[in-house]
């Protein structure tokens, strides 16, 4: 999975700036460009859709952010699972043609576009938790099982809540596939518990 | 065909607004023309339909000068406080709705000609000028941001025949309400550090304001209170 755009030494918290719409534009059209150096395959990202996907997040975010202090690492993982559902369904990345030196079966070339949003999400996630949150990931993100982005393409179609637990499954973390669209504390919140031992 | 963006820049700069607002109407009209006569000027003779064209691209040129030329960070920033309130009479009113006025050609720039409506800096003026003689209640600068565009969109300061409430039909109004949302949220907006970052953040200004569905509040655009919540809302996100 390509890398996440140097945007750390910014002067506010990640969590903070990716509210900010210039810094999400900039941020993703970054990482369909590393995306593109790794798989290349290019990308063409419409704005529009991009902002449509902003606010359907931020109105998502807003709803259900968390009051409590206590809870705001466990609700990173959330956000993000938010964040890739917005994506799906707005669809700004069209990827062009996959190249003859794509690796058979593997998830880029399966959905490049999937691929784009859950990296993005992924390194997002990553960023806010190691940057804000002083958190070490100690989970490995599992991008390599083909069946699970079979399934992850087809049930987001028919339910784009699906998106976030399936976010969290290539987190390495514990979905939580019954109630999707609703903030619990799960998954995430295992690094609650690391980081304050 | 010759470059007239020199001469309409040194020209932009003291010329009035009714003159910018002639510029924009000949630019619109002139679209319309070469659009609509595009198939019958091509059974013109050699020399005429040369002349059609040379025409039609003048006048295109003239009123797209105003779009290519950006305010300057300075005028940019003037309106901006204007608009926030933090200033209650603009630096001139000229400076004002001219910049507004830019930022109204870039937001309705993609438009087809036929369906592009106007913003009258004339008609705008005039309604700000009332407005900075008056001595209303303090209040924050997203309602006061709220008050000033609901008094240009009350006397029809943009339209098909701006001044006018004549052949808008309802979609045309909440296409106006949005666009001139959309100017304001990108001057309350944090400016940039780089101000060649401008266009980009009205871009960006648009299209947030774009995926709001909030055709309730843009096709009435008369709740000064629930536009300046939304601008407070919307602002920060920029």
């Amino acid at each position: 999975m390509a890398g996440f755009p140097d945007f750390a030494n910014a002067d506010r918290p990640v969590r903070k700036s990716v509210q900010r719409l210039r810094w999400f534009v900039d941020a993703f059209k970054e990482q369909a460009a590393r995306t593109t150096e790794e798989t290349g395959i290019e990308f063409d990202v419409d704005q529009s859709l991009l902002a449509g996907a902003f606010s359907s997040w931020l109105r998502s975010f807003d709803a259900q952010k968390p009051t409590e202090p206590g809870r705001r690492v466990p609700f990173v993982g959330f956000a993000a699972g938010l964040m890739l559902r917005s994506l799906v369904q707005s669809d700004p990345a069209t990827a062009g043609s996959i190249p003859q030196t794509a690796d058979a079966g593997c998830p880029a070339e399966y959905w490049p576009e999937g691929y784009l949003y859950v990296s993005f999400c992924l390194n997002l996630r990553a960023l806010v938790l190691q940057q804000d949150f002083k958190r070490e990931l100690s989970a490995v993100p599992k991008l390599g099982d083909a069946r699970a982005w079979w399934s992850f393409k087809e049930n987001v179609q028919y339910d784009p809540s699906l998106a976030i637990p399936f976010l969290d499954f290539f987190a390495g973390e514990k979905p939580n596939w019954t109630t999707p669209g609703m903030f619990e504390t799960g998954g995430t919140a295992r690094l609650e518990a690391k980081g304050a031992g | 065909m010759a470059d007239y963006s020199e001469q309409m820049r040194q020209l932009m700069g003291p010329v009035a607004p009714p003159l910018r607002d002639l510029l924009r109407g000949a630019k619109t009209a002139a679209e319309v023309t070469g659009e609509s006569l595009a198939p019958a000027s091509k059974l013109l003779p050699g020399t005429l339909a040369s002349l059609f064209r040379t025409t039609l691209e003048t006048l295109e040129a003239s009123g797209r000068s105003l779009v290519a030329n950006p305010p300057s960070a300075e005028d940019i920033h003037a309106a901006s406080r204007y608009l926030a309130g933090v200033e209650t009479i603009p630096r001139t009113i000229d400076n004002f709705v001219s910049v507004f006025g830019y930022g109204w050609d870039k937001c309705v720039a993609n438009e087809r000609p036929r369906q592009r409506l106007q913003f009258s800096e004339t008609i705008a003026g005039l309604k700000v000028a009332a407005l900075a003689g008056e001595t209303g209640a303090a209040c924050d600068h997203e309602s006061h941001a709220a008050r000033v565009i609901v008094a240009m969109g009350d006397v029809h300061a943009a339209g098909r025949v701006p001044g006018t409430p004549i052949m808008l039909k309802a979609e045309q109004r909440l296409q106006a309400n949005v666009a001139m949302f959309a100017v304001a949220l990108w001057l309350l907006a944090d400016r940039p550090d780089d101000h060649s970052e401008e266009d980009r953040i009205l871009d960006l200004s648009r299209a947030l304001t774009n995926s709001q569905g909030s055709e309730e509040l843009f096709s009435e655009f008369a709740d000064v209170k629930a536009i300046g919540f939304e601008l407070a809302r919307l602002r920060k996100h920029i």
